[in-house]
């Protein structure tokens, strides 16, 4: 059984069918799943500009552009298992870099204001009463989240709401005894509520709802769900927090890690970790590991795995649950911590 | 270096009943052994004072609680922030980090060992996180580690206890330690987590039902206590009593020892449990039933005042902690098995409750029968920082430094107390080095730690002498883990990995059917995935 | 992925005509841009006399991602830097060449070297007087006692018997062999042909001694006199070198594709057989000084190479351009190439 990385929800119930060095088959795997197994078949070549090069001489080119970049950025794309994050963070401690990640800042920023109420699925799966479906149609983007966490029960109640903050702000205050909504009258008759929001698409609304769900808990309990995207975005979040104590935008440069969430990243050597899909296209990369690096525009580019799927180790659930990964096509790409790790060593090296 | 002689330290080695005699330690391939040859490299330790390597044996440094926790504070980090430490050149890479209360893991590992610590145990893991924990535990460089599993709130656990089914209830707890590759039973407010998840605050008796009517703390406490005694756990059961921190606890407190009584049980951060009503030390309690009742064990957890944050699977008082505070809060449901509660709090000595509650803990340190059965902490993060560690042992030390500042705190609720009343105690070095070493190592069964008789793991501290106790402890002139030199002239060069400390008693593989079932119905990860692989 | 390569050195044609058909898009610097240089490649002039120095300053606006270089960028370790700046280097690094350049150093590592000095030997010997970036054979002369060592020059004990040289790629540490020569050598020591022969027992110690001691990496060359069977080595060539065109043409290898995957680890699964003919090259030398009429033409007739550009002027004694023979033996191969060189020079004449 494997674990599948397409969405946040990383369900790990998936059983993949390989023949000749390909995923022909993932069962249980909802639509969007099987389009992520779907791409079993990989590149494995290193790119300098034009020229196609070893693994080593590659790596020997980006670390030459990094020794002597004077700031430079890592940039964690997704698809990368624990394992390759940490080694990425050490690239950038040892560089004395920027290192930031796909994580929206409004969400992060939000809970370090605030805090923040939340459950694992299966406690919500366990437990609530009422669902709301604040601004999402999980069906879309999260196939299997109604279906595997939270099927339909006796006195489960699903409230689907296209609110807007003020909306949410509204309720909050309805809750503590100013005014009434609807919402909130339906809200506190709850044993314990779960509300969901997409964080990708919905960063901003995140302070809003951490508040509403912290108001709740008091009249009964609720829990805030915030959805995340495919390949091992919390992972991220975690791996950068307990390596640093911040979990994104992250300043090196002065030796010891500094928060800077505002700042622009005014940087001259930009290294591209992991999937070039969902990273800003001003990104610009120089150095680009990853899947598919080879194709696309970096001038150093080295190709390696999927967290998943061909790379192993540990991904992070949604709701910040850990799971084994057990990729089905180990081997046929070079492992992306490895490289991370090699590269480490020929900066730390003169 | 693999050969190594200490030279003429004042050694204290209370397991061994030596007590500050001038000897050598010998050290060869990470043990202490009887003799090395004479032309082996030396360390000049005379005139220093050498003890076994710490352990902390209740801290909360590596579950993914404590990871929230941190994420929580980016202003704590930004005003401590840690270069890398200039180790010996080689394979492994110094890392920057973060300090404040909760630090990350790097700066976590170089700092406890900074202080000679060699061994730390995180006291309260979600099992279904464990494989968080032993990433976090691979960065913490330097220290050994383990950590209890959360049980006191767990689903199945209490459906055994509902269907009286004490022996699956047993062979359950076996089977979990040895997946999550945890070192021994943790509860935390026995059957309140599951009731703070049905908005449920408060436990009024020990026999309040959870749910059926025969699941209630006492059953959980008895049939825990129970599978860890039976198992032959080397530290049976850890248990965070229920109602902490609630003026009057101390009758729930004791009533959770009695119903434990008999088996070898060990009660956390006892300051927090030790009030009678409506705000007063109960310490004197603790320290009665501890003089009569040889198989309970504690730590004190004292509070330091200062910033801290608390950390604990006790929702239902870090949501209490939030409303009256008004702090931020972060809340965890944990699915079927326990919860967390995360709360930036700090100790003021101008306050009347932080005051008395500082006082309780060095009550229980100074009217202590037994300082192997009742050792150092501070529940770190929760009571104050592990930092603190030295300034607390000065406190214990120095009788004058201690009444001076106990002039200055609030005295509101302090009338009637003995430490208000004067206790004139100071804590020995012996003493010391047993409730920081060789009683907690004692009380986790780590035969080959927490002292220095052959065959012990070489983890060794040397501090120099100081009349301050605080600087002596703060700043070690040399520290050995696992016969590698780590801190030399008080400076860290060198972070070997540490090891996991974990147990996996036998158990009868049956219930790993009933189990899978339950898995399959209930939990949200699939079973085969809950195991770890170190 | 068609990877961009810049060639560099005196004469990088051969070089050039390999790495084009191996699917590398060529960019060449040398002194002679050949017509069927520029065929293959896209070649940029200096603006004056050839010297390294002035191939470096060249290479610095183009964007090649990689390079490599031939006789006689191993002599001048600083220039090659240049040329490598912000590229990948195929071949040997300046640090390499420096010490395999060293006479002194390459004779503590090959015993059977012969002897190398700075001062004049006490006693009598043959001994000749070599500069220290040498190259092609210029500039050797049989040194005479009374006559001055100059100041970059070394004295080499020197050695009877036939010239010849071992071709082959190396790894950094292993090699693999390419091919075997006989060189054919004027009496003034100028470089003038080679011709394939068959394997050389114990040539190819001496690669891997080479190899292992300085870490060659790509194809490289070792020159030797032949003394009584023993092949005594005298000179070591960390680069492409002009006969290794002739292993390329008898056996099918491609020497450019080989020289970019030893440099980057990769050794052929290659061994050199005798065939059932041989080849060699030869230079052709212009007897007076020459104007090229329309040497077009020539570009259609294999067995003629590094032709010059239609009108350009030789001086008399310098190299008009290469010419080929295959024959059953060495003998005949010899023989026809020393026709073919008279009849050159003559035509072109």
């Amino acid at each position: 059984m494997t674990t599948c990385l397409g969405c946040g929800l990383a369900c790990d119930d998936i059983a993949v069918t390989v023949r000749d060095g390909r995923i022909v088959e993932a069962v249980n795997a909802c639509e969007l799943g099987v389009a992520w197994f779907a791409q079993g078949k990989m590149p494995a070549l290193a790119r300098v500009r034009d020229a196609g090069v070893t693994v080593p001489i590659a790596l020997a080119e980006a670390a030459r552009v990094l020794k002597s970049a004077k700031r430079p950025l890592v940039y964690l794309g997704a698809e990368l298992s624990t394992n390759a994050q940490r080694e990425a963070c050490a690239l950038a401690d040892v560089l004395g870099a920027m290192l930031d990640t796909v994580t929206p800042a409004e969400l992060v920023l939000a809970v370090q204001e605030r805090g923040r109420c939340s459950a694992t699925l299966g406690e919500l799966r366990h437990r609530a009463d009422i669902v709301v479906f604040w601004g999402l149609d999980p069906d879309h983007a999260y196939p299997r989240l109604r279906s595997r966490y939270l099927p339909d029960r006796d006195g489960l109640q699903f409230i689907s709401v296209a609110l807007s903050v003020e909306a949410a702000a509204l309720t909050r205050a309805a809750i503590l005894g100013h005014g009434t909504t609807p919402l909130a009258e339906r809200l506190v008759k709850g044993k314990y509520v779960a509300i969901v929001v997409d964080g990708e698409k919905r960063a901003d609304y995140i302070e809003a709802l951490v508040a509403l769900t912290e108001t709740l808990n008091g009249p009964t309990r609720a829990a805030l769900l915030i959805l995340r995207g495919g390949g091992n975005r919390v992972g991220a979040d975690s791996v950068l927090t307990w390596q640093t104590g911040y979990p994104k935008a992250i300043d090196f440069g002065r030796g010891a890690p500094r928060y800077c969430p505002h700042e622009p990243y005014d940087c001259d050597v930009t290294v591209l970790i992991g999937s070039g899909a969902s990273v800003p296209a001003s990104l610009s990369a120089r150095v680009h590991i990853g899947p598919r690096a080879s194709g696309g525009p970096a001038p150093i580019a080295i190709d390696t795995g999927i967290a998943g799927i061909h790379d192993g180790g540990t991904a992070v659930r949604l709701d910040e649950i850990p799971l084994p990964l057990r990729p089905p096509l180990p081997g046929v790409v070079p492992e992306t911590a490895a490289t991370i790790r090699a590269l480490t060593a020929l900066v730390r090296n003169p | 270096m693999t050969v190594l002689r200490i030279v003429g330290g004042s050694v204290y080695d209370p397991a061994n009943g030596v007590d500050g005699d001038a000897r050598d330690i010998c050290v060869r391939d990470g043990k202490i052994v009887a003799e090395v040859p004479s032309d082996a490299p030396r360390l000049d330790a005379r005139g220093m004072v050498v003890m076994a390597g710490g352990i902390d044996i209740h801290a909360h440094v590596a579950a993914s609680s404590v990871n929230l926790a941190r994420m929580l504070l980016p202003e704590e980090h930004a005003a401590d922030p840690v270069l890398a430490p200039r180790l010996e050149p080689g394979d492994v890479i110094p890392r920057s980090g973060s300090g404040g209360t909760v630090p990350s893991t790097f700066t976590t590992g170089y700092r406890y060992a900074g202080l000679g610590y060699t061994t730390v145990f995180d006291a309260a893991v979600a099992p279904i996180s464990a494989r968080s924990t032993h990433a976090q535990f691979d960065d913490t460089p330097i220290v050994d580690g383990g950590f209890f599993a959360l049980l006191g709130n767990d689903e199945y656990l209490l459906r055994q206890i509902a269907a009286g089914e004490r022996d699956r209830a047993r062979d359950y707890v076996a089977w979990l330690l040895g997946a999550t590759k945890a070192y021994s039973i943790k509860i935390v407010n026995a059957g309140g987590v599951e009731l703070w998840k049905r908005n449920v605050r408060e436990i009024k008796s020990l026999d309040d039902p959870v749910g059926a009517a025969n699941v209630t703390p006492r059953a959980i406490l008895e049939t825990l206590a129970d599978a860890g005694n039976a198992l032959g756990l080397p530290h049976p059961v850890h248990i965070h009593c229920n109602n902490l921190g609630l003026p009057g606890n101390i009758d729930i407190t004791l009533e959770s020892m009695r119903a434990v009584g008999g088996r070898r049980a060990h009660f956390t951060h006892l300051q927090f449990q030790s009030y009678a009503k409506p705000w007063a030390s109960a310490a004197k309690q603790i320290a009665e039933y501890f003089a009569s009742h040889p198989e309970v064990s504690g730590d004190v957890g004292q509070v330091m005042f200062g910033p801290a944050t608390t950390v604990t699977a006790d929702g239902a008082v870090e949501y209490l902690l939030h409303m009256s505070t008004g702090r931020k809060w972060i809340n965890v449901d944990i699915e079927l098995e326990t919860g967390c509660g995360i709360v930036p709090y700090t100790y003021r000595d101008t306050a009347a409750v932080a005051a008395l509650q500082w006082v309780v803990g060095l009550e229980l340190f100074l009217l202590s029968p037994d300082p192997w059965r009742l050792v150092l902490s501070t529940d770190h993060p929760n009571g104050g920082s592990f930092m603190s560690y030295p300034e607390l042992i000065r406190l214990l030390m120095d009788r004058t430094y201690r009444d001076d500042h106990l002039k200055r705190i609030n005295q509101k609720h302090l009338a009637g107390s003995a430490l208000a009343d004067g206790l004139s105690r100071e804590y020995t070095l012996s003493e010391i080095a047993i409730i920081t070493r060789a009683g907690p190592a004692r009380l986790l069964g780590l035969k080959n730690k927490g002292h220095l008789g052959v065959g012990a793991e070489a983890d060794v501290t040397i501090y120099a002498r100081s009349s301050n106790a605080a600087e002596m402890f703060a700043t070690p002139r040399y520290v050995i883990k696992g016969g590698t030199l780590v801190v030399e002239e008080g400076q860290l060069r060198r972070a070997p990995q540490g090891s996991r400390l974990h147990v996996s008693p036998g158990y009868d593989r049956a219930v790993e059917r009933d189990l899978k079932k339950y898995f399959d119905e209930n939990v949200s990860i699939a079973f085969e995935n809950y195991p770890v692989e170190l | 992925m068609t990877s961009s390569l810049l060639l560099a050195g005196v004469s990088v044609r051969a070089f050039a005509e390999s790495a084009a058909a191996a699917g590398f898009r060529v960019d060449a610097i040398d002194a002679f841009g050949d017509l069927d240089l520029r065929a293959v490649a896209t070649f940029h002039a200096l603006s004056g006399a050839y010297s390294a120095k002035a191939v470096a300053l060249r290479s610095r606006g183009l964007c090649a991602t990689l390079c490599a270089y031939t006789s006689n960028f191993e002599n001048h370790p600083r220039e090659l830097a240049t040329l490598a700046e912000d590229r990948i280097l195929l071949g040997n690094a300046p640090e390499v060449i420096r010490r395999v350049r060293d006479p002194f150093a390459v004779a503590q590592v090959l015993p059977t070297a012969p002897p190398v000095r700075t001062t004049p030997p006490e006693n009598g010997g043959h001994w000749l007087v070599k500069p220290r970036r040498s190259g092609g054979g210029h500039a050797i002369a049989e040194w005479q006692r009374g006559m001055p060592i100059p100041r970059n020059s070394v004295l080499q004990e020197r050695v009877a018997g036939t010239p010849g040289s071992i071709v082959f790629a190396a790894d950094g540490r292993s090699v693999c062999p390419l091919g075997y020569t006989r060189q054919l050598v004027a009496a003034d020591f100028r470089y003038l042909g080679n011709i394939l022969v068959p394997p050389i027992d114990s040539a190819i110690t001496l690669a891997e001694i080479v190899t292992r001691e300085f870490g060659l990496v790509g194809v490289n060359g070792i020159d030797f006199i032949l003394n009584d069977g023993r092949p005594i080595p005298i000179e070591v060539n960390p680069r492409y070198t002009a006969a290794m065109e002739l292993a390329e043409r008898l056996y099918g290898i491609s020497i450019a594709r080989v020289h970019a995957d030893a440099c980057q680890g990769k050794l052929p699964d290659f061994a050199p057989e005798p065939r059932r003919t041989t080849v060699g090259k030869a230079i052709v030398y212009a007897k007076t000084t020459t104007i090229m009429g329309d040497t077009t033409s020539w570009l259609a007739d294999s067995s003629v190479r590094d032709i010059p550009m239609p009108g350009s002027r030789i001086q008399v004694g310098r190299p008009i351009c290469t010419v080929f023979a295959e024959a059953r033996t060495v003998a005949d191969c010899e023989a026809a190439l020393r026709r073919r060189t008279l009849s050159t020079a003559d035509v072109a004449a």
